[in-house]
């Protein structure tokens, strides 16, 4: 039974839509965290030197620290974009589908 | 090192001197009262709640997902709970305090996973699964061997991560309420037998909830307490650290915590995906009713360590200022020497320096609670893996009832209690430094890529799927077992064969490559089947249709 509901499902002209752009969306914002934090990582494997730049001149403050800290509260911002994002955007398409198709 | 490495190798190290001791004013008392009485309070309130759960536990769904009735808030903070252990509060503070910026790294990449969990997984676990995730991996394949895989690579990741907290939390224990090591095992060990078994997944969470309020504010009072000795100026914060500490303003940034650049991104790869591939952490988004309460759990939950992380970086380097140059934390008074009670004391010691013994109380209770909730959430994890996947998939394909399934997890959880006190006590002098790492790798290389592939891969077949398990555990295991922490300082021999200090990421890609290989070679009527599966798994994963009934609590 749900296997021809899912069939309806694959068949309403807004579920690929749906599907591609929450794609779009997931996998950007992946490949963003990832990106910045593995990109991190490898300068702190490779080249640690340049992390100790301090802030401003006079500073003991690194650049290291900020870097650190705006990545955690970036990457807890971008889990709240895409909490939003999703059900905004996803949710109420979805809910449209499956009412059509179970009607 | 990784946090449960720092907790486990640097207890191991420790004498008992019972921590109060170290209180310069009263130097005769041996306990900490209120310390006691916030640790009774918290077992009571934790039993009365495990009480009233238990009424409330009636269905299988009850027990293992707390019927889907827990909200993304809720689920959020028992998230955080899970990821700051004790080990976390007292052994990234230590590591911070010891090496300054190399602490911090840790908390980064700590939570990091869960970006990728929101993005990648969240949502589809919640509408594929109903218990544990082998339920995800099995979805559209032969449950018999997927199943016996999954649940066997996820009971090994819980056997090992509850040694590593059983053998820190005796150590922790014995030296702050000053009580037998054994003791204390056995306590943690029957108090996690009870949460679980009477109160199930309901019980485990609130008990984690709990913790996770306590644990948070508890450590964001410290630090702010601390952050006031400095004007809450970072920078004069900063200046003084550099300049009490040995190791100067070095300590500012990252330094030489790994070998070599391999094993720190191989560290890194295992921080991620491994926590991404942890049993207990992906069985708390099947407590959620739907998709959006499943993402709403990793804001929350990012946010709560995003909060913890900051404040624990200030209190790490606020330690070495206030505890790091005071006579009064060191054994002799001799400051540079050991700490009274050990490597892992800094944030104790500095809950001290800041309010007194009423806060050092409070937060050794906290420490306590948090052992307790974390082996809990654990023992759960454990028991479903055998009852759910194991006994009700595998030997009795699906056909049990309710009643019998939830019976049988009740014992697999009482047994994994015992199984954990026994280990706990018997592992109590070893060097368990590789356990974490080893914990980690084996759930980012067994756990995390073949449950990426089901979801994502309409290639996977059965026998693709059984090999990615069972290559990535068994190279995660080898890994370690040739690699200096094993191989040299536990056997005893002159070098490593395998020359990097973290598996995962060689036992990662092949994993996936096994699962590729044996899934496009099996040319088999069944994989046809499961290739043809996917279009209707794929889009439920999307809808979450149909939904699932959820209980109110």
């Amino acid at each position: 039974m749900s296997s021809a509901v899912y069939e309806q499902i694959r068949r309403n002209r807004k579920y690929p839509l749906m599907v591609a752009r929450r794609r779009r969306l997931a996998h950007s914002l992946a490949m963003v965290v990832l990106g910045l934090f593995f990109g991190f990582i490898l300068v702190v494997a490779f080249n640690p030197k340049l992390l100790a730049t301090p802030v401003s001149d006079g500073a003991v403050t690194t650049i290291a620290i900020p870097l650190g800290v705006a990545m955690i509260v970036l990457f807890w911002l971008l889990t709240g974009f895409y909490v939003m994002r999703a059900q905004r955007d996803f949710d109420s398409i979805k809910r449209e589908i499956l009412k059509e198709v179970t009607q | 090192m990784t946090p449960g490495r720092i907790l486990a190798a640097g207890a191991a190290a420790l004498g008992a001197a019972p921590l109060l001791a170290l209180a310069a004013d009263a130097p005769s008392q041996s306990m900490n009262i209120p310390a006691i009485v916030m640790f009774i309070l918290f077992v009571g309130l934790t039993l009365a709640i495990t009480y009233w759960a238990a009424k409330r536990t009636k269905t299988a769904s009850d027990y293992y997902a707390a019927g889907g009735g827990i909200t993304g808030t809720q689920n959020g903070l028992a998230i955080a709970g899970d990821i700051l252990s004790a080990a976390t509060l007292l052994g990234i503070s230590s590591l911070i305090y010891g090496k300054g910026y190399d602490g911090f790294l840790y908390c980064l990449c700590l939570i990091v996973g869960f970006p990728v969990i929101l993005f990648l997984m969240a949502e589809r676990l919640r509408n594929l699964g109903r218990y544990t995730f082998a339920d995800v991996t099995s979805f559209r394949l032969d449950p018999g061997p997927v199943r016996t895989a999954a649940a066997v690579s996820s009971l090994i990741v819980v056997i090992m991560y509850l040694i590593a907290q059983m053998v820190g939390a005796g150590q922790l224990i014995k030296l702050l309420f000053g009580i037998e090591y054994w003791v204390a095992v056995v306590l943690v060990g029957v108090l996690m037998v009870i949460y679980v078994t009477f109160g199930g997944m309901i019980a485990t969470t609130w008990v984690q909830i709990i913790k996770a309020v306590l644990l948070i504010s508890g450590g964001t009072l410290v630090a702010l307490l601390a952050f006031a000795h400095f004007g809450f100026s970072f920078e004069s914060l900063a200046a003084k650290a550099s300049e009490a500490h040995k190791d100067g303003v070095k300590i500012l940034a990252p330094g030489n915590l790994f070998a070599d650049p391999v094993s720190a991104v191989s560290f890194a790869l295992g921080m991620v995906f491994g926590t991404a591939g942890l049993p207990h952490i992906l069985m708390r988004f099947f407590t959620v009713p739907d998709a959006h309460e499943a993402r709403k759990s990793v804001f929350v939950a990012t946010g709560c360590m995003a909060v913890f992380f900051v404040m624990i970086g200030i209190m790490g380097l606020a330690a070495v200022v206030l505890v790091g140059s005071n006579p009064a934390y060191f054994e002799g008074g001799k400051v540079g020497g050991k700490l009274l009670g050990g490597g892992n004391m800094p944030a104790l010691h500095l809950a001290h320096a800041v309010g007194g013994n009423v806060l050092l109380g409070f937060m050794a209770a906290v420490a306590f609670a948090t052992i307790l909730a974390v082996v809990a959430g654990l023992a759960l994890a454990g028991a479903s893996a055998v009852s759910h996947d194991l006994y009700a998939g595998v030997i009795k394909r699906g056909k049990v009832a309710e009643g019998q399934e939830v019976k049988v997890s009740k014992i697999a959880s009482l047994a994994l209690g015992v199984l954990a006190v026994v280990l706990g006590i018997m592992f109590e002098k070893h060097n368990l430094a590789f356990l974490t790492g080893l914990t980690l790798g084996i759930a980012a290389a067994a756990n995390f890529p073949v449950l990426m592939l089901a979801m994502y891969w309409k290639g996977l077949t059965t026998r693709g799927a059984v090999a990615g398990i069972v290559v990535g555990l068994v190279s995660a295991v080898l890994f370690v077992v040739l690699s200096k922490a094993v191989w040299v300082t536990v056997l005893g021999n002159a070098n490593a064969l395998f020359p990097y200090e973290q598996p995962a990421l060689f036992a990662m890609p092949l994993a996936f490559l096994s699962a590729w290989l044996f899934s496009v070679l099996d040319t088999s009527p069944r994989a046809a089947k499961e290739r043809e599966a996917f279009e209707d798994q794929d889009v439920r994963a999307e809808t979450g249709f149909p939904g699932q009934a959820v209980a109110a609590h």
